[in-house]
């Protein structure tokens, strides 16, 4: 049993070497890509994939409605909004999608207890959100899902 | 499903393996550092390979999105104290906090103890936190991983931690024999 | 009591242990954890005790928030560990009412030494945000820095002071 587990060990950890990198595509953070935005990145696209109703509704500053003619240069780096999953070298998801951006960007929120890293973060994203109109706000308690993850951060393992 | 209930199953099967592997028993567990009785590392690093490789694996085939996973986060100089600390405790109380609650499960008095220290420890430093405070939150990296601070890729780390941990195996049978 | 079962064999249990851990990051985006539990029932203690000591209190407000001390994954996840450890120990009719400790020393050193080292465990987990299920376990299998840091010094603090506790286990 022993020899099976350490054969099995060893052949997944010698194909591990040539599995290259993992098939989920680059991700861009909402904060990173308004920084992006506002310091024109060259070749930069943000390309929206959701409906016309949704696009109208809200979208990114400089986002284009992907439509069908939309076409991309090999040098252009697009970030894909509340996308599907294309794999290609230089494109990106925003992580997280429309309402990402909504929460990290225009309505950035944190509470008076938080630890100096994410008072950093949330400093950061001020800035942008200022920057194009958004509402930073010091809050009592985070909106509940955002809550989860940031405990785990907060109250360690 | 609740995540508590999630959390609950995954504990029974923790605790469960646990005392299978005798990790339940103080004077098993310190047999470690005195190299009579190497369960706690063959344990602890075949679960660590199983669960690398796992997690290396599912997110390789789609299945797992490891950017759900939370990653623990690297505080270099906090960590490496507080390892150290831990250490020396883990050393004299023979049990470390899952351990301990394994032990007073099983009626272990020692297994109680051990938790009630662990208790009164982060009770006391949480109380006296302040003068802690700068050495907490120093030395931040984030959720930093190996690959990112060697800078190869996670293929290649995963391949040096199993052929480390197989070599080192074979050390620990003939450590043993030896005892 | 019928004999003892034998223990399973340790590169078995830690390949259970790690499809469990496997299991704990598909299912619920995280890994295992213990001293957390601790340190979330410490501030919900002092919480019930004074409200506001702990509000003010930089680390343990931190556990206040969000659902509150209570309501935390890990201490659900530390009750399964008890009864997970109490039901095979039941079944291998291992369950028994006992001080382990080494040959030399008496059941009351022995108590003495396990509450000693568990506050010290308590502390070095607290600045280390972690212990060995949650930082050597967990953030070993992903590979997290701060987690093998942690893992290497705790081996390390271990073995330098195993001498000096020799009478304890030999």
């Amino acid at each position: 049993m022993r020899r099976v587990f350490a054969a099995a060990a060893a052949i997944l950890g010698v194909l591990a070497l040539f599995a290259g990198k993992p098939p989920s595509m680059k991700s861009v953070a909402p904060v990173e890509l308004a920084e992006w935005i506002r310091e024109r990145k060259p070749n930069l696209r943000i390309v929206d994939v959701r409906p016309e109703g949704e696009f109208d509704e809200y979208h990114l500053p400089r986002a284009e409605r992907f439509v069908s003619s939309t076409t991309f240069a090999p040098d252009d780096i697009v970030v894909l909004v509340a996308g599907g999953s294309i794999h290609a070298r230089n494109i990106y998801v925003l992580r997280g999608g429309i309402q990402a951006w909504i929460d990290e960007v225009m309505n950035p929120t944190i509470t008076a207890a938080a630890p100096p890293s994410a008072q950093i973060a949330f400093q950061r994203a001020s800035v942008v959100s200022r920057y194009f109109g958004g509402v930073p706000r010091v809050v009592d308690k985070l909106p509940s899902a955002r809550a989860n993850a940031a405990a785990v951060r907060r109250r360690g393992c | 499903m609740n995540p508590f209930v999630i959390a609950g199953v995954i504990g029974i099967a923790f605790g469960w393996t646990l005392e299978r592997a005798g990790l339940g028993s103080a004077p098993k567990l310190a047999g470690q550092f005195y190299f009579t009785d190497l369960t706690v590392f063959k344990v602890m690093f075949s679960a660590i390979v199983t669960a690398m490789l796992g997690a290396f694996w599912l997110s390789r085939i789609g299945i797992l999105d490891l950017s759900q996973v939370y990653i623990p986060e690297t505080f270099l100089l906090p960590q490496l104290a507080g390892g150290l600390l831990f250490g020396v405790g883990f050393v004299v109380a023979g049990l470390c906090p899952g351990t301990s609650c394994v032990a007073a499960a099983t009626g272990r008095g020692d297994g109680a103890m051990v938790m009630l220290g662990m208790f009164a420890g982060v009770l006391a430093t949480g109380l006296a936190f302040a003068p802690l405070r700068n050495l907490y939150e120093s030395t931040a990296r984030g959720a930093l991983t190996l690959p990112e601070l060697l800078r190869v890729p996670a293929g290649i780390v995963v391949c040096a931690i199993v052929a480390m941990a197989l070599i080192a195996f074979q050390f620990a049978e003939r450590l043993e024999k030896r005892a | 009591m019928s004999t003892p079962r034998r223990y399973a064999d340790p590169y078995l249990a830690g390949v259970c242990l790690g499809l469990v851990l496997l299991a704990a990051f598909v299912f619920a985006g995280r890994g295992l954890g213990a001293s957390g539990a601790f340190a979330s029932s410490a501030a919900g203690i002092v919480a019930a005790a004074s409200p506001a000591r702990a509000a003010a209190n930089p680390y343990f407000a931190r556990y206040l928030g969000g659902d509150g001390p209570w309501r935390e994954w890990l201490l659900f996840e530390i009750a399964g560990v008890i009864v997970g450890g109490f039901l095979s120990a039941l079944f291998a009719g291992r369950l028994r009412a006992a001080v382990e400790r080494g040959p030399n020393i008496s059941g009351r050193s022995r108590l003495a030494y396990a509450f000693g080292g568990g506050s010290v465990m308590g502390i070095g987990a607290v600045l280390a945000r972690g212990c060995t299920s949650g930082l050597a376990l967990t953030g070993g299998a992903l590979l997290s820095a701060g987690a093998w840091l942690f893992m290497i010094a705790a081996f390390a603090g271990a073995y330098v002071f195993a001498p000096f506790v020799k009478r304890a286990w030999r």
